[in-house]
């Protein structure tokens, strides 16, 4: 379960449960926020059941605008597909085209110091889905400085 | 002579010995308010200025040799065709402008050895080669390469190349006999004249006499190769009460002596007036040998600053330096095999690094020990012949940083002398400290990862950008597994339809494109062309998108792949749609058949609050388990990320309204609209 309460409230989860799904939420208090969630489950390893284990090894990231969706799901097959040959590539989402948000900016920081996966890789790609008036100039490269 | 102890070395290094230390011309100036101590013995000579003529300034005169160019034998006062082919060419012309300082350039090129210099009528001259290893002058290992019988002279920037002779194989101030004369080995120089009548009885006549040289400066020179009885390189005998030898930023490599001073022999000065000095700085001596002082041997009054010795070696003593007089011997680099030994006291070093251990084997005179010359430990000297740097500091070099800040700047001339023998800055900064020797390390960057790359994938609207997304996403080639190349449309108005066309896509290997509710954008369009679309998955009804878009596809032919040809029929439309968007991501859900559902295992997180991750303390069934995604139908637009792991994991999304009792999201049995 992709959300908050907010987007999709504990009725429907518990619902759900009594059907007997098991259900994981994952979320945050804002759209970056939950997308970093998302991201942290994608590269968590898949070998320890924490996450989903997407490739370490060229270890890279998308990013769209979060307040306009339509950048993010269009690269959805692409960034699925992965870029030259990398697994998948998890979408890390803005709070405007000039702002990270809060989220994006301890996600950014856990995974710059820390690198991704175990064992941990650094960060070598960023995808940009988007022009400059969706994602600035500026914002990549603070992003770019971050990894 | 009081010698003077290291408190009293310290307070001279920063007061004065550092800057003295640089230049033999300004020995004499710099050192009067050190008088009391050490340097006693310079304290008796005569003012620095003695050393420059006084008078009115004199112009530079500037000559040019020039060995492919130059056409000229007389004159040589203009570059190219004007100029003059050899050196001696050049020196005979500068000759002649008496009370000029005169610089003679010297193209880069060979030029022959065996010159010979009487600048005494000059103010100076120069003798000026275009640096590296351009300008070489060689004395093919028959003559000596440059003769000095009189003036102030510079050599700059020259190669002094396989010159031989009995005194100073690549440059001497003096003449003397042939070089088949050349004393057999092992005399043994001695404190007061150089080889004594007991040693060699003939030496008297080998000595060059009258040594009547003024100052000698060498600057940016190479010595190599060359070879002599005293001095492989260079024999400095200057008898005057004015001439010093200073030499700076030079390398001497691999020149040999017979008997003393494999590439230095600094003969006693002071006979006619104060003894001026010798100084080296910034200098490198490396793969000289001598049977005494395989790098230098100086019998006056001798002082070294950031010089490395490495590599040279003397049969009998000091193979690096044999110093017969009291030394100054600041920041320079002494290895195994270089030791310097020192016969007379004082001596006065500080910052040095030296190999531990490393005494000079003999027996009488005073042996210098590592301890007393300062730095203990193993030197990090990169001797490795084929190494890009010889001589370069290994980063873990002691000498690094071995010196403190104060002594880093010294000054030749009132000139500060700010760079190591490459040209590279001692210090980063005032206060930091820099390294012993004649090369300053340059740390590089800490290897850390590469940097992050970034690429852009966007277009000028939000088709656009999903039309290149697309293009990124199969490059070099259109979607699609078979002759059917799909493509899923929605809206780019709406955000639940193209959420949950993820999966759909993943099915069809394809991607998303995006089109306004009533007309088929441009951008969309070219797309379809360029990758060669045959077959159009419509996400959405009517009201998404509308009927005269289906239509306009309908109407559009498709291509071949690079759209470069029609196929001769037009686009296929498939609409996939429920009544809500909820019912049209069941739709989507159901379309590629629950045989196409992904799996996942995440019992691993289940019931913790792991990082990142939202807390759902529920219990859950471990191993893998047919997944879906479950999101928010529009109100809350933040599950947009998800449909990247639809489409990797194969999970479908499934919307909600947020509840509290919504319609439970269901997934319908496989069946979906019919096209339209």
């Amino acid at each position: 379960m992709v959300g908050g309460p907010m987007a999709v409230s504990t009725a429907v989860l518990a619902a759900l449960r009594a059907d007997g799904v098991s259900v994981l939420r994952v979320a945050g208090p804002t759209a970056g926020a939950t997308a970093a969630a998302l991201a942290g489950l994608e590269t968590a390893s898949a070998g320890s059941h924490q996450g989903f284990g997407w490739d370490h090894h060229s270890a890279g990231f998308g990013v769209a605008r979060g307040n306009g969706y339509q950048d993010g799901l269009a690269g959805a097959a692409l960034l699925g597909r992965g870029f030259r040959g990398s697994g998948p590539v998890p979408l890390l989402l803005t709070a405007s085209p000039t702002t990270l948000g809060q989220g994006l900016v301890s996600f950014l920081h856990r995974v710059g110091t820390r690198g991704v996966g175990s064992p941990p890789t650094p960060v070598s790609f960023l995808l940009v889905l988007g022009g400059p008036d969706a994602v600035s100039p500026a914002l990549v490269q603070a992003m770019a400085g971050a990894l | 002579m009081t010698p003077v102890g290291g408190r009293r070395v310290r307070a001279m290094l920063a007061a004065t010995v550092v800057a003295a230390s640089l230049g033999g011309a300004i020995l004499a100036a710099a050192v009067p308010s050190a008088a009391a101590g050490a340097a006693s013995a310079a304290s008796a000579a005569g003012p620095a200025a003695a050393a420059v003529p006084t008078g009115a300034p004199t112009t530079t005169v500037t000559l040019y040799v020039d060995a492919s160019a130059g056409t000229q034998a007389t004159g040589c006062t203009a570059p190219g065709t004007a100029a003059c082919a050899t050196i001696q060419e050049g020196v005979s012309a500068a000759e002649k402008l008496a009370g000029e300082a005169v610089v003679v350039t010297v193209a880069a090129g060979t030029y022959a050895g065996g010159v010979m210099v009487t600048a005494g009528d000059l103010v100076s001259l120069t003798l000026q080669g275009a640096g590296g290893p351009r300008t070489i002058v060689t004395g093919g290992t028959t003559v000596r390469d440059v003769t000095i019988l009189s003036g102030t002279v510079t050599l700059r920037g020259l190669v002094v190349d396989s010159g031989r002779a009995i005194y100073g194989g690549g440059v001497s101030d003096g003449s003397d006999q042939p070089v088949a004369n050349l004393p057999s080995r092992g005399l043994a120089p001695t404190r007061t004249g150089m080889f004594s009548a007991a040693n060699d009885p003939a030496a008297a006549t080998r000595l060059p006499s009258p040594a009547a040289g003024g100052p000698l400066t060498l600057v940016d020179d190479t010595f190599s190769g060359d070879e002599a009885a005293a001095g492989g390189a260079v024999y400095f005998a200057a008898v005057s009460g004015t001439a010093g030898l200073t030499a700076i930023d030079d390398t001497f490599s691999n020149d040999t002596a017979s008997t003393a001073g494999g590439a230095v022999f600094v003969a006693p000065g002071g006979f006619t007036g104060p003894e001026t000095p010798a100084a080296f700085a910034d200098d490198t001596l490396t793969g000289d040998a001598a049977p005494y002082g395989g790098g230098i041997l100086s019998l006056r009054l001798t002082e070294l600053a950031f010089d490395t010795f490495a590599n040279d070696t003397a049969t009998v003593t000091g193979g690096g330096v044999l110093m017969f007089r009291p030394a100054i011997v600041l920041n320079s680099i002494f290895d195994a095999s270089s030791c310097a030994r020192f016969s007379e006291a004082p001596l006065e070093g500080a910052y040095n690094a030296v190999t531990p251990g490393t005494t000079c084997p003999n027996t009488s005179g005073t042996g210098v020990t590592a301890t007393t010359l300062g730095l203990s430990a193993t030197l990090g000297v990169n001797t490795a012949p084929a190494a890009p740097e010889t001589l370069a500091l290994t980063p873990t070099s002691p000498a690094i940083g071995e010196v403190p800040a104060g002594q880093c700047i010294g000054t030749v001339s009132g000139v500060p002398v700010t760079t190591d023998e490459r040209g590279v800055p001692r210090q980063s900064s005032p206060t930091a400290a820099c390294d012993a020797g004649a090369y300053e390390y340059v740390a590089r960057p800490p290897v850390g990862p590469p940097p992050v790359t970034t690429r852009r994938v966007s277009g000028t609207t939000a088709d656009a950008t999903a039309a290149a997304a697309l293009a990124t996403a199969f490059p070099g080639t259109c979607p699609g597994t078979t002759g059917d190349r799909p493509v899923v449309l929605a809206s780019d108005e709406e955000y639940a339809d193209a959420l949950a066309s993820a999966y759909l896509a993943k099915d069809l290997s394809t991607g998303t494109l995006l089109t306004p509710a009533t007309t088929l954008s441009a951008a969309t369009l070219a797309a379809l062309r360029t990758e060669g679309i045959t077959h159009v998955y419509v996400v959405g009804g009517p009201l998404a998108v509308s009927t005269a878009v289906v239509a306009a596809l309908e109407a559009t032919p498709a291509y071949t792949c690079e759209g470069t040809k029609p196929l001769g029929r037009n686009l296929q439309v498939t609409r996939i749609a429920g009544a809500t968007a909820p019912a049209t991501a069941a739709q989507v859900a159901a379309f590629p058949g629950k045989g196409f559902v992904g799996s996942a295992d995440l019992s691993g997180v289940y019931g913790t609050a792991a990082a990142g991750v939202g807390s759902s303390p529920s219990p859950s069934a471990p191993g893998a388990l047919r997944t879906a995604i479950v999101a928010s139908d529009g109100e809350f637009q933040d599950a947009e990320a998800a449909a990247v792991l639809s489409y990797a994991q194969d999970l479908p999304i499934l919307l909600t309204h947020r509840g509290p009792s919504p319609r439970r999201p269901r997934a319908p049995s496989p069946r979906w609209a019919s096209s339209r």
